[in-house]
């Protein structure tokens, strides 16, 4: 039923982005003389590039596909995931984190744990990213392997390898300049796929209003099309499911400013660019385009609940709400955009996977072998160490993709894993960013007690023991029992334990002078033209964000 | 005391742009990729029939979205020449 017919032009513009996004892979090859070429990308890039990469990372297939079907299950509440999810988190990190990062010059997220709290606190959240980002990627390529499979009839297994293998030779040879270069393309291509497809869907079912109409006669009723009515306490009437205290503190604050401001795949991103102000601005240049994909995804949903008979009702045969993009794209786009739109579906899948891979062989080389495992060795061996394990990475990723298998919607299966992986961490960050008592062994063990605090609170409400009522909300009390924990372990064992000596500190905690004698403050980079000033940058996008929800509410 | 003075860090773009950069202007490869879809899409939209039109929405989606990356092409090829890789040195004053 989700069986698409391309024609060959649909195929030749397949075929040719494959060809631009290897051949970046190929050119950037020449770029690369040492491990810092291609595991860092040179510190080079200018904001717009880094920008578009931020928010491209986080543009894979799952956030799509996944958004789509959230927006068909959830209705407009959906938007919680990009306006609250989302944009304060990236403002956030750029207006007060990323100072701190950028100045302490270092290679990884991770990297900065090291200086801060010392060899524990670093190999642990190491390995955790290290391992997210594997099943993350794992994801990521079973999405695409099961959308190949609807919509072009390729065995799940080839389409896995297939798309594996092009990630592996694009970022093989030309390492993170050729993922950022990538991610920047595919922004551009996945846009150019889902515009059409929103418009077209919106006016297939007789425009805005009667989308409206639709929705409200369809299982997600007239509180669909909000997304704070019926959210009260005690009194939770919206399909999202969730109060409105737990969608700001469970999902506003902990589970999106953990992924944002420490997920090492995003920051990376800004670590690239070319000075402290453009890395400042490249989440705030991020959080533009962030606050407008929602109509590209949420519609989509909303639009393939309505005009597809049984949408989201397995038990009648129907569609699941995952295929709400694939079904439309099918069902209304001809020859040529149709192209356009599938290869912008390859392009997101593969961008997914290259982000985390690109990361991953980053703190595994960087933070795992260089200071631990291989010491000492010289930059041909690491360079070559950073290829070997972008190609283990993409093999291990095709292993997991086996076991997203198992989960019904791909999103909620995510931020499970990001509510386990993140939420702690920033906790942890932001301790040790702004609490000078913070030390190494409250870091550690807080961190270490916050993930299992939400491996627990996941692992309970797996096996019935709890019920939060829907996926969402248990992901938002998993994500905050982690942070909290986290924050409370630390200042106990921080109070406990000896004060951290005043290097440790020295240049990467505020208020604490570096032994340039420069102290971090908060202070913001003076440019000279508005569109470079981080501040005003930043207000805007929550100004726009304020203004949206008021509309949407 | 003006702090992202960082000793040892270069404070222009000119000569530390990465090898990645030089090598190619990514405005370019933008402004190719989406011209050649754009062009592609155009052609393709002004032979659209009743059958293309219909499956969507009456709406000619192939012309409209030739056009729209026509532009957008025009914009990223635009920028590119107007302001060549190596002038934008002015943004490290802090």
């Amino acid at each position: 039923m989700l069986r698409l017919n391309p024609g060959w032009l649909d195929y030749t513009l397949l075929a040719l982005y494959f060809v631009v996004v290897l051949g970046i892979g190929v050119v950037a090859r020449r770029a690369v003389g040492t491990s810092a070429d291609f595991l860092l990308a040179g510190r080079s890039l200018p904001a717009w590039v880094t920008g578009l990469a931020f928010v491209a990372a986080n543009l894979g297939a799952t956030e799509i596909i996944g958004m789509a079907a959230n927006g068909a299950e959830y209705g407009v509440a959906t938007v919680h995931y990009y306006w609250i999810g989302a944009v304060p988190a990236m403002v956030f990190l750029g207006i007060v984190m990323m100072p701190f990062y950028y100045r302490s010059k270092v290679r990884s997220v991770p990297e900065f744990l090291k200086l801060r709290f010392g060899n524990y606190t670093h190999v642990l959240n190491a390995i955790v990213f290290a391992v997210a980002s594997v099943l993350i990627a794992g994801v990521n390529l079973y999405a695409l392997a099961i959308v190949l499979n609807a919509l072009l009839g390729w065995p799940e297994f080839l389409g896995i390898v297939v798309s594996a293998a092009v990630v592996l030779v694009y970022i093989g040879f030309g390492g993170l300049g050729s993922a950022i270069y990538g991610e920047v393309l595919q922004f551009f291509v996945i846009l150019a796929g889902l515009i059409p497809l929103a418009i077209v869907a919106v006016r297939h079912v007789g425009g805005f209003s009667a989308l409206a109409d639709k929705v409200t006669a369809s299982a997600l009723g007239e509180g669909g099309l909000h997304a704070w009515q019926g959210t009260g306490i005690g009194d939770v009437t919206n399909p999202i499911g969730a109060n409105w205290i737990s969608i700001v503190l469970g999902l506003g604050f902990v589970l999106s400013f953990g992924y944002w401001t420490t997920n090492f795949a995003e920051i990376q991103r800004a670590l690239s660019a070319k000075d402290r102000s453009a890395s400042q601005r490249t989440p705030l240049i991020a959080a533009f385009p962030k606050i407008l994909i929602p109509a590209v995804t949420i519609i989509p949903g909303l639009v393939a609940l309505v005009a597809i008979p049984n949408f989201g009702n397995d038990a009648a045969g129907g569609l699941e709400y995952n295929d709400a993009i694939p079904a439309l794209i099918g069902q209304l786009l001809p020859e040529g955009v149709l192209g356009i739109a599938l290869t912008g579906l390859f392009a997101s899948f593969m961008a997914g996977v290259a982000a985390n891979v690109s990361s991953l062989n980053t703190v595994v080389t960087y933070d795992l072998l260089q200071p631990y495992l291989a010491k000492g060795r010289s930059d041909r061996y690491y360079l070559n160490a950073g290829r070997v394990v972008t190609a283990v990475g993409v093999v291990i990723a095709i292993f997991t993709a086996l076991l997203a298998a198992d989960f019904n919607n791909i999103m909620t299966y995510l931020q499970s894993l990001f509510g386990i992986f993140n939420a702690p961490i920033f906790a942890t960050f932001i301790l040790g960013m702004f609490w000078k008592r913070t030390s190494g062994w409250g870091g550690f063990t807080g961190l270490l007690t916050g993930v299992l605090a939400g491996t627990a609170v996941f692992v309970l409400a797996e096996a019935g023991v709890v019920d939060f009522g829907s996926g969402i909300a248990t992901s938002f009390y998993q994500a905050g029992a982690a942070f909290v924990v986290d924050v409370v372990v630390t200042v106990v064992v921080s109070l406990a334990t000896a004060k951290p000596e005043p290097e440790r500190l020295a240049g990467i905690v505020y208020g604490v002078p570096g032994a340039d004698g420069v102290v971090p403050t908060l202070r913001q980079p003076k440019e000279r033209v508005w569109y470079r000033k981080p501040v005003l940058l930043g207000g805007l996008a929550l100004a726009l964000t304020v203004v949206l929800n008021i509309v949407f509410a | 005391m003006s702090e992202p003075v960082q000793p040892g860090r270069p404070q222009t773009t000119v000569e530390t742009g990465s090898r990645m950069q030089r090598l190619f202007d990514l405005r370019y490869v933008i402004g190719a990729l989406m011209g050649a879809y754009g062009i592609v899409l155009v052609i393709r939209g002004l032979l659209d029939g009743p059958e293309q039109l219909a499956r969507a929405a009456g709406l000619s989606i192939n012309l409209w979205t030739g056009i729209g990356l026509l532009v957008v092409a025009a914009i990223f090829l635009v920028w590119g020449l107007t302001r060549p890789l190596g002038i934008d040195v002015e943004e490290n004053v802090d």
